[in-house]
């Protein structure tokens, strides 16, 4: 099975990044049958140099190199999980269809509304007077490379042109019954309130004859809508007020309850308003630290895809929201709930701790047995898959985003920070590692060394290094973590 | 054994007195491999049978150093134990087999690491 997932704005785009992160960690996303699903995300945003959204997609970009290298899907282990971008999936090539995830608005972006809309080639008198009862000047004269600046007016209409698109046709074309759509937007912003509901009708329409129109109209199709979590700093120069976040979510899903059906799974999730971001209408300042209710958020994601098909092909209709176990201003895995913690806080521990030994510990341990065995040496820590690839990826991208969570409010700080690798017995926040006896390690550096030379000499690993290393560092991680840690 | 330790260790040492041959060459060879083994199994069975901390190139050149230290060292030790006025401790013969004693320390070290690497856990490919 695929899942086609829409991410549309910034909030799509940063609860995708938080997707990948689990799923890097070695997340399965999984269908009812246990069978691997293959993701291919489709972030949606007219503002091109959005920093949340162009972050979702680099992280994405590294994750699929990252993924070339490593098990066939299916199998446990980091990056295991096949991810790929819409372009993928077309047969021949074709320049107008987006080579990243990113979606291509094809030159749109580059006009204003009004010139988007051909205001000045209306002759009608009165339509031209409903235009203008319905949108101010600034809407008419705003160009759209900013996105909709909390204008789903705006954003309802523009995002319409998707459906001409090459990206949407080979969307429709590649679709085969069986294979799922989940959106993902805020509804209390201009792109994921516009989007949502068009995305919806466009998928739904009966009129449409584009590709598997007919496969696509009776999918299963989820959404996770997310509703305000943060406020915004007043600025009056700024067009986007974040204190009719509340008003405007009240509109979209009084609108939602009477004109919008047809998701057959919906997922709520909010938080009261606690961190307050500086207010940058859009572009490369639009960057809002992650925060726990993206990542939460993408738990959906994982739930969706397990749903069986009795209970998210049409007609079905569900309606899910989360709530954490306690209400606490910094979060970590105790207090998350333990469901949640249940699917990811092993994984995302094994990742972390990888992130911690790639900082402190890999260069200065090309002498183990482990390295010497399949030549993890200095070459290869210096390479462009290892430097380039992983290394950037833990450092600029996933630890980042961690660093992030803990700061936030509110914060999901489930890891310390360690400056010795020597003891990192204490690097969970919510409890220490297990007590060992005096004849074996403590959790630190060497304990990991330890486990690596006896699994490197018994096991077969992968051809390509850089797949070694990462199915070798998942078996070491995770049995590791069993001696440390007691599972939830 | 008695032969083979006598003709390795002549094959370079020309000493003056008798003694050598009679009553050091034999217990200084059967040190030499005894100190040897037993610094090669410490390093890859106890230091790097449990721990994965003492298995760079340089703690095993520091053993290394140690052995050829012992080996040096080694005939000084037999030759006092014997006293008499046949072989003095110091005497030139005797440094000269404390100089030999440590070369064969060195390079016996050396082979005996190549075989007992293969059986450390943690110490496999140390020194290479």
């Amino acid at each position: 099975m695929r899942l086609f997932l829409f991410g549309i704005g910034g909030t799509g785009g940063r609860v995708m990044e938080a997707l990948t992160f689990l799923l890097a960690s070695g997340v399965k996303l999984v269908d009812a049958h246990k069978q691997p699903v293959e993701v291919i995300p489709i972030l949606l945003d007219t503002d091109k140099s959005n920093k949340d959204t162009l972050d979702g997609a680099s992280a994405l970009e590294l994750y699929q190199r990252l993924h070339s290298k490593c098990q066939s899907a299916g199998k446990c282990g980091f990056f295991s999980t096949p991810i790929g971008p819409l372009a993928s999936l077309a047969k021949e090539a074709n320049q107008r269809i987006s080579k990243a995830f990113q979606l291509n608005f094809q030159g749109v972006e580059h006009s204003t509304f009004g010139d988007f809309i051909g205001f000045n080639q209306i002759e009608d008198f009165a339509t031209k007077k409903l235009l203008e009862a319905l949108y101010s000047q600034d809407n008419l004269n705003e160009r759209l490379t900013g996105g909709f600046l909390g204008n789903p007016n705006v954003g309802s209409v523009v995002l319409s042109g998707f459906q001409e698109s090459a990206d949407f046709k080979l969307f429709a074309s590649a679709f085969v019954p069986g294979d799922r759509v989940f959106i993902i937007g805020s509804i209390f912003g201009g792109t994921g309130a516009a989007g949502m509901p068009w995305l919806l009708k466009a998928l739904r329409s009966e009129t449409s004859n584009t590709g598997a129109a007919g496969a696509i109209r009776e999918a299963a199709i989820g959404a996770l809508m997310v509703l305000p979590y943060f406020k915004l700093q007043e600025d009056e120069s700024s067009r986007i007020d974040s204190n009719v976040f509340i008003t405007k979510t009240k509109a979209a899903l009084s609108y939602y309850s009477s004109h919008v059906h047809g998701f057959n799974s919906v997922y709520y999730i909010s938080d009261t308003a606690l961190a307050s971001y500086a207010n940058h209408e859009s572009g490369a300042q639009q960057s809002n630290d992650a925060h726990v209710v993206e990542l939460l958020g993408a738990l959906a994601i994982l739930q969706f895809a397990g749903l069986s098909d009795a209970d998210c092909l049409p007609p079905a209709e569900t309606y899910h929201e989360y709530a954490i176990d306690v209400d606490a201003q910094i979060l970590d895995f105790s207090t998350i709930g333990r469901d949640s913690a249940a699917i990811f806080a092993k994984q995302l521990t094994q990742l972390q701790m990888l992130a911690m030994l790639d900082s402190g510990h890999f260069r200065h341990a090309t002498h183990q047995v482990w390295a010497k065995v399949n030549q993890f040496d200095d070459t290869f820590f210096n390479s462009g898959d290892y430097h380039d690839g992983l290394s950037r990826f833990l450092t600029e991208y996933y630890s980042v985003w961690i660093r992030q969570l803990a700061g936030n409010r509110r914060a999901f700080a489930p890891f310390r920070t360690l400056e010795d690798l020597r003891d990192m017995s204490g690097m969970r926040a919510d409890r220490h590692s297990k007590k060992k006896p005096f004849w074996k390690r403590h959790l630190s550096s060497e304990a990991f060394d330890i486990q690596a030379n006896n699994i490197a000499r018994a096991k077969g690993l992968p051809s390509d290094p850089m797949g070694r290393f990462l199915t070798l560092w998942w078996d070491v991680t995770s049995d590791v973590y069993d001696e440390s840690f007691d599972r939830f | 054994m008695r032969d083979l330790l006598i003709s390795l260790y002549e094959r370079f040492h020309d000493p003056q007195s008798p003694i050598y041959e009679d009553r050091i060459y034999v217990p200084l060879g059967i040190s030499l491999i005894l100190a040897t083994l037993a610094i090669a199994i410490v390093f890859y069975f106890f230091l790097n049978g449990f721990r994965a901390r003492f298995n760079k190139w340089s703690h095993w050149l520091f053993c290394l150093i140690l052995n050829c230290i012992i080996g040096f060292l080694a005939p000084i030790l037999i030759v006092a134990s014997l006293g008499g006025d046949q072989a003095s401790a110091f005497s030139s013969d005797t440094l000269v087999l404390c100089l030999i004693n440590s070369s064969y320390s060195f390079l016996f070290f050396i082979v005996v690491s190549m075989v007992l690497k293969w059986g450390s856990p943690h110490a496999s490919r140390t020194p290479i």
